[in-house]
């Protein structure tokens, strides 16, 4: 019965350090992608002084690009033209990515100046990079308290085995 | 046409020009300014909208827009990317899809005697563009010799037409009709006002033979044209420099037909101005038009 439940308590700490990784995973996912995206955006702009509609759709159509589904429908509603502001569609299709805000931000009071949008997306991956490496840190840091748990229970196991 | 007019404004503001939408074949522009109230312009007539966006001519109950409001139709006009319309926006006017134009009023920013850009805008001009197919057709007897196409410079002061006839002249010769044959026509539309060119590519029916250089300058153009496309006809809209002459000069003797258009408001004028530079325009043009307006009525003739 010791054993039964002493197994039960290590499986069910395994796998909520598990889900909890994961969930960290997905979240630092999202700001890979994110961040990607707005490099290529970037670049769009940059060297093609692309629209952004232009950007999305050639981001879009790019192999494994990021969120290119979504990409293309937003170049789709655009082209269409329903009177849907750019920022809103972004909103749309992105609201269940993390930390969206503050890669919507550079899309909402964008300047005349031509470095306005360009600058909003530095400041935006540079943002998204300091919370990447805050969680990835964080991440780090469970999976050594995970580790040091779990060795920590296994020798206790092994005691109360013997 | 109708389905531009709204699509140049986002979702918030349409209910305010659906009565300029209906009126979209004689509207000529929409007067924008922060502040001031929305004016619409039609053959002579000017006429506002309420709250509800119905048509008014008491200019006490008109329909306003602000700085904000103007902020979110210039960013709707631009696809949110007003970074990639800074060349036009230094030269204070922007295209969008349709061929139409939008005139841009605001603060100047200067850098080193060059316009930088224009900030803080206040006033937009939306001037609607319109396309009117045969126009030239008259004039096509007078244009040919034994099929042979002439040089062609159209003279007229602003606002008569000029660019709507050559549009018209090069979409004849270009498709080809009754009195020559089809020919490659290279345009070089510097202010995308000929071709109406969104994102490159032209709005307005050019003819199936016809190459757009667009948003390029004349000079450059035409000797890109000359290089690259080899056509047997250069269109180019108001003439402004002996250097343009010049060159529209060398592509003439180099059997190259010219189709262009100058400001002007008759043709003595013209040949005057430019003579007193050593330039002898009816040296190279062999069919010269001359528009004028008497009574909202656009007239044309070979002079």
């Amino acid at each position: 019965m010791k054993i039964l439940g002493l197994l039960c308590i290590l499986l069910g700490s395994i796998l909520l350090g598990l889900r909890y990784g994961w969930e960290l995973e997905l979240i630092l996912e999202d700001k890979r992608s994110l961040l990607r995206l707005i490099s290529l955006l970037k670049r769009e702009i940059r060297f093609g002084n692309a629209s952004l509609p232009e950007c999305f759709y050639k981001i879009g159509m790019g192999k494994d690009a990021p969120y290119g589904d979504k990409l293309r429908r937003i170049y789709e509603e655009v082209d269409e033209n329903k009177g849907e502001t750019i920022p809103s569609l972004i909103e749309k299709y992105f609201k269940d990515i993390g930390d969206v805000e503050i890669f919507l931000s550079c899309f909402t009071n964008q300047s005349e100046d031509g470095g306005g949008l360009l600058n909003a997306l530095e400041r935006a991956e540079a943002e998204l990079l300091q919370r990447k490496q805050e969680l990835e840190k964080e991440l780090c840091n469970r999976k050594k308290v995970g580790l040091s748990l779990g060795t920590m229970g296994g020798l206790m196991g092994i005691l109360l085995f013997l | 046409m109708e389905k531009d007019i709204l699509a140049m404004f986002p979702l918030e503001y349409r209910y305010l020009f659906l009565t300029a939408k209906e009126h979209g074949q004689t509207l000529n522009e929409i007067r924008i300014r922060a502040g001031q109230p929305l004016i619409f312009l039609e053959t002579g007539e000017e006429w506002y909208v309420d709250y509800k966006g119905q048509r008014i001519f008491d200019l006490e109950s008109a329909s306003r827009l602000y700085r904000e409001d103007l902020d979110k139709i210039l960013a709707h006009l631009c696809n949110y990317s007003i970074y990639a319309y800074q060349e036009e926006i230094k030269q204070g006017f922007l295209t969008i899809s349709g061929g139409h134009r939008v005139g841009i009023a605001g603060q100047v920013v200067m850098d080193g005697g060059r316009i930088r850009t224009i900030k803080n805008i206040h006033a937009l001009n939306i001037r609607i563009a319109h396309e009117k197919k045969g126009v030239a057709g008259d004039f096509l007897p007078l244009i040919y010799e034994k099929g042979t196409l002439k040089n062609i410079l159209i003279i007229s002061p602003p606002g008569c037409g000029k660019t709507t006839l050559l549009r018209d002249f090069i979409r004849y010769i270009s498709n080809g009709n009754s009195y020559g044959k089809g020919m490659t026509v290279g345009v070089v539309d510097e202010r995308s006002e000929i071709a109406g060119s969104y994102m490159g590519n032209p709005q307005k029916d050019l003819g199936i033979r016809t190459d757009v250089l667009d948003a390029c300058p004349k000079l450059v153009g035409m000797m890109l044209l000359l290089r690259s496309m080899s056509p047997q006809v250069i269109a180019i809209d108001e003439i402004g420099s002996v250097e343009e002459i010049e060159a529209l000069k060398v592509a003439s003797l180099s059997g190259v037909k010219i189709v262009a258009t100058i400001h002007g408001s008759s043709k003595e004028d013209v040949l005057r101005k430019w003579s007193i530079r050593g330039l002898k325009l009816e040296e190279i043009f062999e069919c010269i038009f001359l528009l004028s307006k008497t009574k909202d009525q656009y007239v044309g003739r070979k002079v």
